[in-house]
């Protein structure tokens, strides 16, 4: 971890947007975006379920899309089964099902990885490493403390700067969240480069791949 | 005089019904508006090709190709097939592969799984779709389209490696190199 910026984004309403609830601000997200070059063709991965706003944000690049709808994926409840980590692994990356020879860009996990145990996490890690690359980026939320819990909220771009809000549909998962510390130890291919603290407690975190 | 008149009037209405009844799209290109129907009773095991639109709102197993038309998936349609087409219109469900020349639309009762290649993609709220979107796929349309004049004159994207850049180094003095483009 190399530096944490406390305070600055929030989280607004926009009762304006009839697609979505409210909004988030983002100081790091910015950064990452800034660094793609417009002729460049992009590989990302997004976590999360698709949502028409983050289409709309990346059809201004060339790139291709990955949506891997995690937060649905049965992995949620194998992890709480008898699964060993190996089958854990092997299941994530069929379900990332990324065509050969992928090599993703920049990848985009929002909260998902607190709502995998350790077990899941290192099989996350196994399962996502052979598709990264030396430049790959990651974005996500983890904790400061252990304490701090996590809505059932869904996100999607509306703008670099700007996330949109959602609630989720269903019963939401439990979570196990993961602090700083705890999480470069089991997603070990990233390093966390930068964060910075919410309001509400999480950390929002820039990473690079660790290969 | 009453059969008279009954029979000057229905004159006109004759070639209607197909279009009134299945509400077939009316910007289907090169074709007079008419669609080709697969019932919701109807099962269609194998690929099927044409110069027609085709609404589904059966079941498809196989591939489907209509390359100057449009495809529209109803709300009961099940596709299990490539789909491509000019347009494709989703509200069933679809697994496959899916390649349109100008545009994809899935609409909020639309469940894809696959991947998409299109130029131009409208997803609505509520819609699920789990793949990948290709959000630049000239390249890869214009190959597979007719063109080699203006194929051969392309010129293949170069993979870009960005000069190194320091970000937020955690050590004084240490520089990190990011490249957006694998390798």
């Amino acid at each position: 971890m190399n530096s944490v910026i406390s305070g600055a984004a929030g989280v607004g309403f926009t009762p304006a947007e009839p697609h979505f609830s409210r909004t988030q601000q983002s100081l790091l997200f910015p950064t990452m975006i800034k660094r793609i070059k417009p002729d460049e063709r992009l590989s990302v991965l997004e976590i999360g379920p698709a949502l028409p706003e983050t289409i709309n944000f990346f059809s201004q690049y060339k790139c291709r899309l990955h949506f891997a709808a995690m937060y649905t994926d049965p992995v949620l409840q194998m992890q709480t089964a008898d699964c060993t980590e190996a089958e854990l692994a092997e299941h994530i990356e069929q379900s990332f099902d990324f065509p050969k020879g992928t090599r993703l860009d920049l990848c985009l996990f929002w909260d998902f990885l607190n709502y995998l145990d350790d077990k899941a996490l290192r099989a996350f890690n196994t399962a996502i490493r052979p598709y990264l690359h030396k430049g790959t980026r990651g974005h996500a939320f983890t904790v400061r403390t252990l304490n701090t819990s996590f809505s059932n909220q869904q996100y999607g771009i509306e703008q670099a700067h700007m996330f949109s809000i959602r609630p989720r549909p269903g019963k939401q998962a439990p979570t196990t969240p993961h602090t700083q510390a705890i999480l470069v130890n089991l997603l070990s291919c990233f390093d966390i480069d930068q964060g910075m603290l919410l309001p509400d407690g999480r950390l929002e975190i820039l990473m690079t791949a660790s290969l | 005089m009453f059969e008279k008149n009954r029979s000057t009037k229905q004159e006109p209405e004759r070639s209607q019904p197909q279009q009134d009844t299945f509400a077939a799209p009316a910007s289907t290109p090169a074709s007079s508006g008419r669609a080709a129907v697969i019932g919701p009773g109807i099962h269609v095991n194998g690929d099927i090709s044409g110069e027609e639109s085709l609404i589904i709102e059966g079941s498809v197993d196989g591939k489907i190709r209509l390359d100057t038309h449009q495809v529209e998936v109803g709300q009961s349609g099940r596709v299990n097939a490539d789909i491509t087409a000019k347009v494709i219109k989703i509200s069933g469900e679809v697994r496959g592969d899916i390649t349109a020349t100008e545009k994809v639309v899935i609409l909020r009762s639309g469940n894809v799984r696959g991947n998409i290649v299109a130029p131009r993609m409208t997803l609505e709220d509520g819609a699920i779709f789990k793949g990948s979107i290709d959000m630049d796929p000239s390249e890869t349309v214009k190959a597979k389209s007719v063109d080699p004049v203006k194929k051969v004159a392309e010129k293949p994207v170069e993979k870009v490696t960005e000069t190194p850049k320091v970000v937020s180094s955690g050590k004084p003095g240490e520089n990190k190199s990011y490249s957006l483009n694998g390798g």
